[in-house]
């Protein structure tokens, strides 16, 4: 760096107000579940795009038929589907800008799904607001994803590769997650962390104590393991048990899992848990099993389950 | 231990909270550091020194958030000694990440712009950005974070990091070019 370009480099580090340098650090609140302002501002909106579809002729319920999945790769969208997907429909939906919203209904399950694609340049909302009693959002495999729901329909939102991905469903959350999941296969991106051998794997998102957990779980030889992911800000040595598995364990150790510390508890070959924690950047981890448990088996998976965070920098 | 109750025990002049800090902290103090300066004891000494400052300042002050204030008592401090270590010509990651910022702003014009107004016109700008942004853009440019880093603490996507900071470093471009400022 030239002695001209290092004063710049220093001018600029020296320019900003402590305040905005503190700030800029603090862990981001979490959003509320439901605000009157911002629900009336989004039923006022929803009133004028009814009002224009209306105009226009058209209802966001009653889409263009006889659309096929050439059409939609005409502007540039492969729609990704589950395996078991039956009675596919295709649509292209109006959207505020030159590229329509493509859409895909389908079966899986005993459900009917609805997923929507936009390419966009940033995340929007593109399916009709919802009055949701719960939400959560959370980040896994380097994709931002939210979880709204209520007591009928469930919705998973996420943004990738300037697109804009939302899928709602009547399924329960946990049942939707498993359908998304297997949509980020189709779209080779990673969403549950199960070793390739392993069966029945679901992958499952909540809050724990204030922290946004993904949680794969999945059977291998029969036994049933649990695998968690949290990001914290907290880097205290005694970290947080994110196993949900409690109660008196016969033997308890400590080692590590790759570079970080771990705690392990477990009966000899009953259930038991191992805990660990990446201190850069901040990412708690947990493996439980429910049956034949002993430390070397229990460090053995969550070594070969471990993909180090730093890895991605 | 939360940190009203560390901040407590500095009120109280109890030697613990610095252990109780730097349990809590000194992980992502470290971190800071490591992105501006190389050398483990220089990387160090910062943390210790970070825990020093703090120990002076608290009280009178009363942080809001304590783990965005001993941050940036320990960006400043290794910043500080970075112009020491200039001389082994090792670049910093905080200095090749305001590479990225640097490139896509005006070039230095002949009328250079004082340090007073530079200053008043970037913390103007600043907090005229929504916070998010602000917080991705000072993130990443005035602490050396990569992007994945900031998606993860900040619970987003890349692709959002990305589009932000791209955005935020354009508008500053802008707002560079609109009142005149060349550094």
């Amino acid at each position: 760096m030239s002695e001209r370009m290092y004063a710049r480099f220093l001018l600029f580090m020296n320019a900003v107000d402590d305040d905005l340098l503190e700030e800029a650090l603090a862990v981001p609140k979490r959003k509320a579940i439901l605000h009157w302002k911002a629900l009336t501002a989004a039923v006022a909106c929803l009133c004028v795009v009814l009002g224009i579809l209306l105009w226009q002729g058209r209802s966001p319920a009653s889409p263009e038929s006889g659309v096929t999945a050439a059409d939609l790769a005409g502007y540039g969208y492969a729609l990704p589907l589950p395996t078991d997907a039956r009675e596919v429909l295709y649509d292209l939906l109006p959207s505020p800008s030159e590229i329509p919203i493509a859409q895909v209904r389908f079966g899986t399950g005993g459900h009917a799904v609805t997923l929507r694609a936009w390419r966009t340049e940033a995340p929007q909302e593109i399916f009709d607001e919802e009055i949701w009693t719960d939400q959560m959002d959370w980040s896994d495999g380097g994709t931002a994803l939210s979880l709204r729901s209520n007591a009928q329909t469930a919705q998973v939102s996420w943004y990738a590769d300037e697109t804009q991905w939302s899928v709602r469903s009547d399924m329960t959350p946990a049942d939707l997650l498993d359908t998304v999941d297997d949509i980020f296969s189709v779209l080779g991106r990673q969403l549950n962390r199960a070793p390739e051998n392993a069966q029945d794997v679901h992958y499952n998102a909540f809050y724990l104590d204030d922290l946004a957990v993904g949680e794969t779980s999945f059977t291998l030889d029969d036994v049933k393991y649990v695998y968690r992911i949290a990001p914290t800000y907290d880097t205290s040595s005694d970290f947080a048990d994110i196993s949900g598995l409690e109660g008196d364990f016969d033997r308890q150790a400590e080692a590590e899992v790759g570079w970080c510390p771990a705690r392990l508890s477990w009966n000899d070959g009953g259930v038991g848990k191992v805990v660990w924690f990446d201190v850069v950047p901040g990412q708690l981890y947990s493996l439980s099993v429910d049956a034949g448990a002993s430390q070397e088996s229990l460090l053995d998976l969550a070594s070969q389950l471990f993909l180090p965070a730093q890895d991605e920098l | 231990m939360k940190d009203t109750q560390i901040i407590e025990l500095f009120f109280r002049r109890m030697g613990e909270a610095i252990t109780f800090l730097a349990e809590k902290y000194g992980a992502m103090c470290r971190a800071i550091a490591r992105r501006i300066l190389w050398d483990e004891r220089d990387i160090e000494e910062c943390v210790n020194d970070t825990w020093l400052q703090t120990w002076n300042a608290i009280p009178p002050q009363r942080p809001a958030y304590l783990g965005g204030f001993v941050g940036r008592i320990t960006r400043n401090l290794a910043l500080n000694r970075l112009d020491y270590n200039r001389a082994q010509k090792r670049e910093s990651t905080l200095a090749e990440t305001f590479g990225e910022l640097d490139n896509s702003l005006p070039a230095p014009g002949d009328m250079v712009t004082d340090e007073v107004t530079f200053r008043e016109f970037l913390n103007r700008f600043l907090r005229r950005q929504r916070e998010e942004y602000r917080r991705y853009f000072l993130r990443r440019y005035w602490y050396g974070m990569s992007v994945q880093e900031i998606a993860r603490e900040c619970v987003v996507g890349e692709e959002k990091v990305k589009s932000a900071l791209f955005r935020t470093r354009n508008k500053l471009r802008q707002a560079m070019e609109e009142e005149g400022i060349y550094v």
